[in-house]
């Protein structure tokens, strides 16, 4: 039997982290992507090349940002199911169309506003079953 | 090169993923957030062979998308990138032994719906 209490804990610690995990996402890819458009075309095989982009600043905030996001995405990762954590962060995803499209003025297609929708359905569902399945506890869901 | 550079970075980020959560599972549950908390969190996972190889494939993964993102619009690297939700959902069963009732399927499906939208 699951304790409701620690139930209810695991579900909101999920959600703060999920929270911090996204907007760190969007926000640092976001800059990176800006950074890497003033720097011009980077495909190469040197690190070097890649380090030399960490002095754009937007690239250098972009990447502080990620790591934010990895921390707190490993953090998630320690107590709850990968097939929880991934839809729930997909809604980055969608907020980075979002942004990506603001950012240029750009028109966002009704195909797109569906597309943001049904990612956005589908974290929702995925955050009303119970965050870890494996380890002890084996009843997923409700 | 758009493309392959799309390949690597699915596949990067998905054996990323699994390595990540295998070895956070075995790091056991974070429970302290103060700044000493995290920097022991970050203290052990440079040891946590899972976590580093999983880091290390996401690095690879990070680099290609920055190459991406060089070439491409963010319109476009991002969603063609996400395209990896059901697969990686497949392995978490598979791999992870994660239970993935109808609700988290029904999710992954509409997640990986949504990013194919988004693609267009």
């Amino acid at each position: 039997m699951r304790n409701p209490n620690t139930e209810h804990i695991l579900h909101r610690k999920s959600a703060i982290f999920a929270l911090i995990a996204i907007s760190a996402s969007v926000a640092g890819n976001s800059l990176l992507s800006r950074g890497m458009r003033e720097i011009g075309p980077t495909v190469s095989a040197s690190p070097l090349d890649y380090l030399a982009a960490l002095l754009n600043p937007f690239v250098a905030g972009g990447v502080a940002l990620l790591v934010i996001w990895l921390l707190s995405q490993l953090s998630l990762l320690s107590w709850a199911d990968l097939s929880y954590v991934l839809p729930i962060t997909s809604t980055a995803y969608a907020l980075t169309a979002i942004v990506g499209r603001l950012a240029m003025h750009d028109h966002i297609s009704p195909e797109r506003w569906l597309g943001i929708g049904l990612i956005t359905l589908g974290a929702m569902i995925v955050g009303r079953t119970y965050p870890r399945t494996t380890g002890g506890d084996e009843e997923a869901g409700e | 090169m758009k493309w392959a550079l799309v390949a690597l970075i699915v596949s990067c980020n998905a054996a990323g993923d699994l390595l990540n959560s295998a070895g956070m599972k075995r790091h056991g549950e974070v429970k302290d957030f103060r700044p000493a908390g995290i920097a022991r969190l970050v203290a052990s996972v440079v040891r946590n062979r899972y976590v580093i190889s999983g880091i290390a494939l996401m690095g690879i993964a990070f680099f290609g998308l920055i190459s991406l993102m060089s070439i491409s619009e963010l319109s476009f690297a991002v969603p063609a990138t996400a395209s990896s939700y059901l697969i990686e959902t497949i392995l978490a069963r598979l791999v992870l032994r994660e239970r993935i009732n109808r609700r988290r399927w029904i999710g992954a499906t509409l997640v990986t719906l949504g990013v194919a939208l988004l693609d267009f």
